[in-house]
């Protein structure tokens, strides 16, 4: 057997997951990325997703400054007019934000090579509901969909003859909100498509589904689970003292 | 902006590109010229490389060799913005250039942004809206509109930056007959305003009725040019 169970790599996502938002310390977010990055290499996860999402990160690097014009307090690091633009505190929530959706996006890598019935099985294994189950599956896949209409969008906008670089932060963040708008419209237009598939294929006709597939933790498994919650909560220990 | 009458427009000499590095390219050593007073159809099967073409032109995907000017400008020298004010790009799915809450935002949208919307861009609003049959969907929500209305829209929207050259990829598909028409009937007042284009298309009697000059693509190469 050389396969990881898919709900070690379920239960690993979600507990990285986890401490990177109860997390509350610039400085430990470096060994959690740390972390995060030895995570993908056991797993086998894909650090390109941090690429190919790079845009969707980038849109949220103005929150840095957002947080810092409007909460007050820290010491401002840059200001224009006797404003503060960034200031810690900004920094400390924009960055931790950005960051914690990093590490996310880092630690679901690990799934999404997984094969589909896989994961299902493994939801299900914890007694969850197939059509939960079925849904998180749907999410996994729709990440690298949503990736290349937000690229669509970005180049369109530019196409129209918006300078993105050059406009100031305050329209650039006018034309952001704005991007979201086809992709949104375009996930739900595809998941009435997929439902509707669905239903023609009587999916729920059955009420409950048998599988063939049962799926075993090795010891190994036992193992990885044990070091990463001994790793986290060690790391999140130190975050509250 | 100069005039370019006799000399291509668009020049693309010698392009290479591919997706994946370590696959062998979707684009081949292509050489294709257009100038302003033409209207080119690209004809090919599913998967032969159009739209990689035309991104190409865009400036959407750099090339990994070759030369691509448009104007007589290397179009690695121009910003995306510039060259969408030289070439007006319709996308194959038209839903993914929409991006305000309604008709009438949309064709302000550029204008809104800079902080310039007067009387004068108004009138253009107005005007654009007449010419593209869109006056009866002013105020909708540009992603409820059908997919004609959606591709006058992207067209119309395209369109306000007044670019002499237009590039549309595969309009006529999921068209009915009666969209189809309204569409020719665009594309020939296009024409008759002196701007020229490059139309990919499946659809044979459209490049015929539409285009002075077809060529056509096959695993990335043009393999017949007239
Ligand atoms: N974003 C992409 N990533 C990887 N491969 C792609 C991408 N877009 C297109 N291709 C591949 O490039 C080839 C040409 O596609 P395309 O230019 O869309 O052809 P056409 O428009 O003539 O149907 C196809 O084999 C297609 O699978
Ligand atoms: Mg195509």
């Amino acid at each position: 057997m050389n396969r990881w169970d898919p709900r070690t790599k379920l239960f690993v996502v979600l507990l990285l997951s986890s401490t990177a938002v109860v997390l509350d310390d610039l400085r430990l977010f470096a060994v959690l990325l740390g972390l995060a990055l030895l995570v993908v290499a056991v797993f086998q996860g894909d650090v390109g997703v941090l690429y190919r999402l790079r845009k969707i990160l980038a849109v949220l690097f103005p929150l840095i400054v957002i947080q810092s014009v409007f909460t007050g307090g820290g010491e401002p690091l840059l200001s224009v007019g006797g404003m503060p633009l960034i200031t810690t505190v900004g920094l400390q929530r924009g960055g931790g934000l950005v960051f914690r959706i990093a590490v996310i996006i880092l630690a679901s890598s690990i799934l999404m090579k997984e094969p589909s019935r896989r994961i299902i099985q493994g939801l299900i294994q914890c007694r969850i509901p197939y059509e939960i189950a079925f849904m998180v599956h749907l999410a996994i896949r729709f990440l690298p969909l949503l990736q290349e209409e937000l690229q669509d969008a970005f180049t369109a906008v530019q196409l129209r003859g918006v300078e993105l670089d050059r406009l100031p932060l305050r329209r650039r963040l006018y034309v952001y909100t704005h991007l979201f708008l086809p992709i949104l419209a375009g996930v739900v237009g595809k998941a009435r498509e997929i439902s509707t598939a669905m239903e023609m294929k009587a999916f729920r006709a059955v009420p409950k589904r048998t599988s063939h597939m049962q799926l075993c933790f090795g010891r190994r498994d036992y193992l990885a689970m044990g070091v990463s919650v001994l790793l986290l909560a060690g790391l999140a220990g130190m975050g509250t003292i | 902006m100069p005039v370019y009458c006799n000399q291509p427009y668009i020049n693309m000499q010698a392009v290479c590109f591919g997706y994946n590095r370590r696959r062998p390219p979707v684009v081949q050593d292509l050489d294709l010229q257009c100038s302003l007073d033409e209207w080119v159809a690209v004809m090919g099967p599913n998967g032969s490389g159009k739209s990689t073409m035309v991104k190409l032109v865009m400036g959407v995907l750099r090339p990994w060799s070759g030369q691509i000017e448009i104007g007589g400008e290397p179009s690695s020298s121009l910003s995306l913005g510039q060259i969408g004010k030289r070439i007006g790009y319709v996308f194959q799915e038209p839903e993914r250039q929409l991006f305000t809450g309604s008709v009438w935002e949309e064709l302000e949208f550029v204008w809104t942004l800079q902080g310039e919307v007067g009387e004068a861009q108004h009138e253009k609003v107005r005007r654009s809206l007449e010419d593209f049959d869109l006056v009866h969907v002013r105020d909708s929500f540009p992603h409820t509109l059908s997919r004609g209305e959606k591709q006058r829209l992207a067209l119309a929207a395209v369109m306000i930056n007044e670019p002499p050259f237009l590039v549309l990829d595969e309009p006529t598909t999921g068209l009915d007959r009666i969209r189809r028409q309204q569409l020719s009937h665009k594309l020939h007042r296009l024409r008759g305003q002196g701007i020229g284009a490059m139309i990919v298309t499946h659809d044979r009697k459209f490049a015929e009725e539409h285009t002075t000059r077809m060529i056509a693509m096959d695993r990335g190469k043009v393999v017949r040019g007239e």
